[in-house]
């Protein structure tokens, strides 16, 4: 009977925050700036103004007076931060930095948009997910175990103590955030450069021992501390890149073996670390990227130790190691030639080589092996190929700047061959079409191209007419 | 890629031997057990012209030819890896004019040996798989091009031993490629061809600076800037085999398949689109039993006849200079039963050899008109 009772009056089960219950304690602004973002985001590319004159009435950014920094590109950024501000949701991941700031600022602006209900609330969270790779080294930063924070402070340490620095430990100081959340976080930041995450390992070594005063002298043994503060972590990421895995593995050994206080001395005997954790597959991968993890992994304190080593009785892991990374040999990716010991140990990134001469021969060669494109189609890509190659335009927002640039570089081309501008205008009207450039962009460069034909013409005019004054003129001695 | 001219009907040669010249087997050397894939005459010093070398096994021989037949050894050297098998060698020289023989075999390592000094000036390492053929310029005779079963071709120069270029890419070869040559006066201009029975017509105009900078490169030779030639100007697909052996005649290129034949064509290139052109093929030079892959053929200096082996261990010898083509001679012997491999005809084409799978060197001699 209480039963029944009970359930006849029973409220209906509904999941519902305390929030709602109280609407009018919620924060209107927030409410819109919530609606606002959503709103942002869903917005078709079509309506994104796209002139300086358009509705909606946004503030155009002509003043280059960004609201939010500018990024930081090689070329004027007066330009390119409109272009920003109003591309943004395709680029929502263009300035380092900034995107959080741009996300947040453009809001207010944005409330004669039509109103949608956002019943998605994925989308603000998508807009996060991508700033996350500028500004979200930060971010995942400070949101981590109590263990990052220490290791903020212990880096301190580092930085002070230790008599034996090295170049190296210098780095772990100046990258400790990229380094240690490139570990911690998903997978796409460990795509950050494998020089830096190894170098992760190295802040947290103090973390756990900061009573061993020796640990922090010598930079080997930063790996014991390591390996404690990574198993805490979680040991699957350490499964999923291989200088990770690299690091890991040899400060593992010292906490196994922590009776041997000789292996902790010398950096040499990470491989007794390596060894005890070689059972993993992980041990071949390390002696493929070794490049890396060599040069990261304080490659100072090896060469210090070279005597040492040879002096030190051989283990089956030491072995693994120095044959690993001196006396392999490594080819080059391009040409498989013999690659020497100084070329594998540089840092040499092949993403910063400049565009070169041989790159524009190629450039024409591969231009030349298209079949049905017209032979002007080909000038005008290769020139506008090239100054992007050379110029290094990269970003959406280095558009504008390109064009106006290319347009000065080129202007004889393009005032003389009506077929290049052509080439020019159809160019500048697919480059509008995908919302690189605005009209404004269009109009600079048109304008000052019809300036230097005027002006072309103009000299011609007067060079003819100083030609036929000549021809009338009296001849000297007739009269 | 190439489109055979319509209307224009190759001829193709006789098979009835003329006789005009007429060889004698003078001798017969065995060289061990391995069969012998590459006898070559050294064409690069006229003081050299009657020495050749073999490769075979794991090793390279060097013999001279003396008259009255006899065949006199001068040097021999062995890899001291017992797997290498080398497929070809080619003679070259250094600036000063010493000369120099290029080995490459199925490590893919091209072994520099300097004759004079008897020991090796330097091993090219790159190729990704063995070597099948090495060609000197003869033009500038430090540059030595290989081809190899990693789909590529790589210039060399064996001075210095720096790769130079690489001939691959989007629109290098697809498989294996079986021979390379070098244009006898356009210093620019290569043709391979492989076992995706395409041969293919290379330019190095663009990067000749390149070539020039790896004679005076005084840094480490693996840090000199390698380039990639992705693109031949010409891609000529006459052959519907593997194509085993090409070498350019003038501006003309003879080229054999599996086909039992040998082709002569012409490459028409368009000046200003690289890539497009047709193959006009002139002659057809009947081989008769040779379909095996891998059987090479040889001229003499001057490109006047042709000599090449078969399956039987017989030899043609085809005359070059008649149209429709003339068989000068057909070489046969009832001991010489086993593959011809390749064959090698010395300056004035009156001394033939041929090098065979069961190891075994045949010396053929044509008696001088006085």
């Amino acid at each position: 009977m209480i039963q029944h009772h009970h359930l006849l009056r029973a409220k209906p089960y509904f999941v519902c925050s305390s929030n709602r219950r109280k609407p009018s304690q919620r924060d209107g602004s927030s409410r819109t700036m919530k609606r606002i973002k959503v709103r942002f985001l869903e917005l078709d590319l079509n309506e994104l103004p796209r002139d300086d004159d358009t509705e909606n009435g946004l503030t155009h950014v002509d003043d280059g007076d960004a609201i939010m920094t500018t990024p930081t590109i090689a070329h004027s950024p007066e330009n390119t931060s409109q272009i920003l501000q109003l591309t943004l949701p395709e680029v929502a991941h263009s300035p380092e930095k900034t995107s959080g700031g741009i996300l947040q600022t453009t809001q207010p602006e944005r409330v004669k948009s039509p109103e949608k209900t956002s019943g998605d609330i994925t989308q603000p969270e998508r807009a996060k997910s991508s700033e996350q790779p500028r500004s979200g080294v930060k971010k995942t930063y400070k949101r981590k175990v109590k263990s990052s924070s220490k290791s903020k402070i212990t880096q301190s340490e580092i930085s002070q103590s230790s008599s034996e620095k090295t170049s190296c430990e210098m780095l772990q100081v100046t990258q400790p955030e990229m380094a240690q959340s490139s570990e911690k976080t998903s997978c796409e930041m460990l795509k950050v450069t494998q020089s830096e995450v190894p170098e992760s390992s190295k802040p947290k070594a103090p973390l756990d021992s900061k009573g061993k005063g020796k640990s922090a002298e010598k930079s080997v043994n930063k790996s014991p501390e390591m390996a404690q503060s990574l198993e805490k972590t979680g040991c699957n990421i350490l499964q999923i890149t291989q200088p990770a895995i690299a690091e890991s593995s040899k400060p593992k050994a010292p906490l196994k073996s922590k009776g041997k206080s000789k292996s902790a001395e010398k950096s040499v005997n990470k491989s007794p670390a390596m060894a005890q954790s070689s059972g993993k597959t992980s041990c071949s991968i390390l002696q493929i990227t070794q490049p890396e993890i060599g040069e990261s992994s304080e490659p100072k304190a090896l060469l210090d130790s070279k005597g040492e080593k040879k002096a030190q009785k051989r283990t089956m892991s030491k072995r693994v190691i120095k044959k690993g990374i001196n006396e392999r040999q490594f080819n080059h990716s391009n040409s498989s030639q013999p690659m020497s010991l100084d070329k594998v140990m540089s840092d040499e990134d092949s993403e910063n080589e400049a565009y070169s001469d041989s790159d524009e021969i190629e450039e024409r060669m591969r231009l030349d092996q298209l079949k049905d494109v017209s032979t002007e189609d080909k000038r005008f890509m290769f020139l506008w190929n090239s100054f992007v190659g050379r110029q290094r335009v990269l970003a959406d927002g280095h558009i504008p700047w390109a064009c106006e640039e290319f347009t000065k570089l080129h202007q004889k081309e393009l005032i003389y061959s009506i077929t290049m501008r052509w080439q020019w205008r159809l160019f500048m009207i697919k480059l509008w079409k995908y919302g690189l450039v605005s009209g404004k962009t269009i109009n600079h460069c048109n304008v000052f191209l019809d300036k230097k034909a005027a002006e072309a013409e103009a000299e011609e005019a007067s060079a003819s007419q100083a030609l036929l004054l000549l021809m009338d003129s009296p001849v000297p001695g007739e009269d | 890629m190439s489109k055979i001219a319509l209307g224009n009907e190759s001829l193709v040669g006789s098979l009835i031997p003329s006789n005009k010249k007429s060889y004698k087997v003078t001798n017969r050397i065995q060289e061990g057990k391995k069969p012998l894939y590459a006898l070559v005459f050294n064409f690069i010093d006229s003081r050299f012209f009657k020495v050749f070398a073999t490769a075979g096994g794991n090793r390279i021989t060097l013999y001279n030819c003396v008259e009255g037949g006899t065949i006199t050894a001068l040097q021999s050297y062995t890899d001291e890896d017992k797997e290498e098998s080398f497929y070809t060698v080619s003679w070259a020289c250094d600036v000063i004019g010493n000369p120099f023989v290029a080995a490459g075999g199925v490590k893919g390592i091209v072994r520099v040996i300097d004759v004079n000094n008897e020991r090796i000036h330097k091993s090219l390492l790159g190729h990704g798989d063995s070597v099948n053929e090495i060609r000197t310029q003869p033009l500038k005779p430090q540059l030595v091009i290989t081809a190899s079963k990693d789909e590529s071709v790589r210039l060399w120069n064996i001075e210095t031993g720096i790769c130079i270029l690489i001939f691959a890419g989007a629109g290098g070869h697809r498989y294996e490629v079986l021979s390379v040559d070098f244009h006898p006066s356009d210093i620019h201009r290569v043709a391979s061809c492989g076992m995706d029975t395409t041969i293919k017509i290379w330019s190095m105009k663009e990067f000749w600076t390149y070539v020039e900078k790896s004679f005076t490169w005084t840094d480490d030779p693996t840090k000199f800037p390698t380039k990639f030639v992705q693109f031949p100007v010409f891609t000529a697909s006459v052959h519907t085999n593997y194509v085993d052996c090409n070498r350019w005649f003038g501006d003309f290129i003879l080229s054999k398949s599996v086909d039992n034949e040998i082709l002569l064509w012409e490459p028409q290139l368009k000046e200003n689109s690289p890539g497009e052109g047709t193959a006009d093929v002139l002659l057809r030079y009947p081989v008769p039993m040779c379909d095996i892959w891998f059987i090479k053929f040889s001229c003499d200096i001057h490109c006047s006849s042709l000599a090449i082996g078969n399956q039987e261990g017989k030899i043609y010898v085809w005359d070059l200079q008649s149209c429709p083509p003339v068989l000068i001679s057909k070489l046969s012997h009832n001991q010489s039963k086993s593959v011809i491999r390749q064959t090698a005809m010395s300056d004035d084409g009156n001394i033939i050899l041929a090098c065979c799978e069961d190891g075994t060197i045949w010396r053929w001699d044509a008696p001088t008109t006085k």
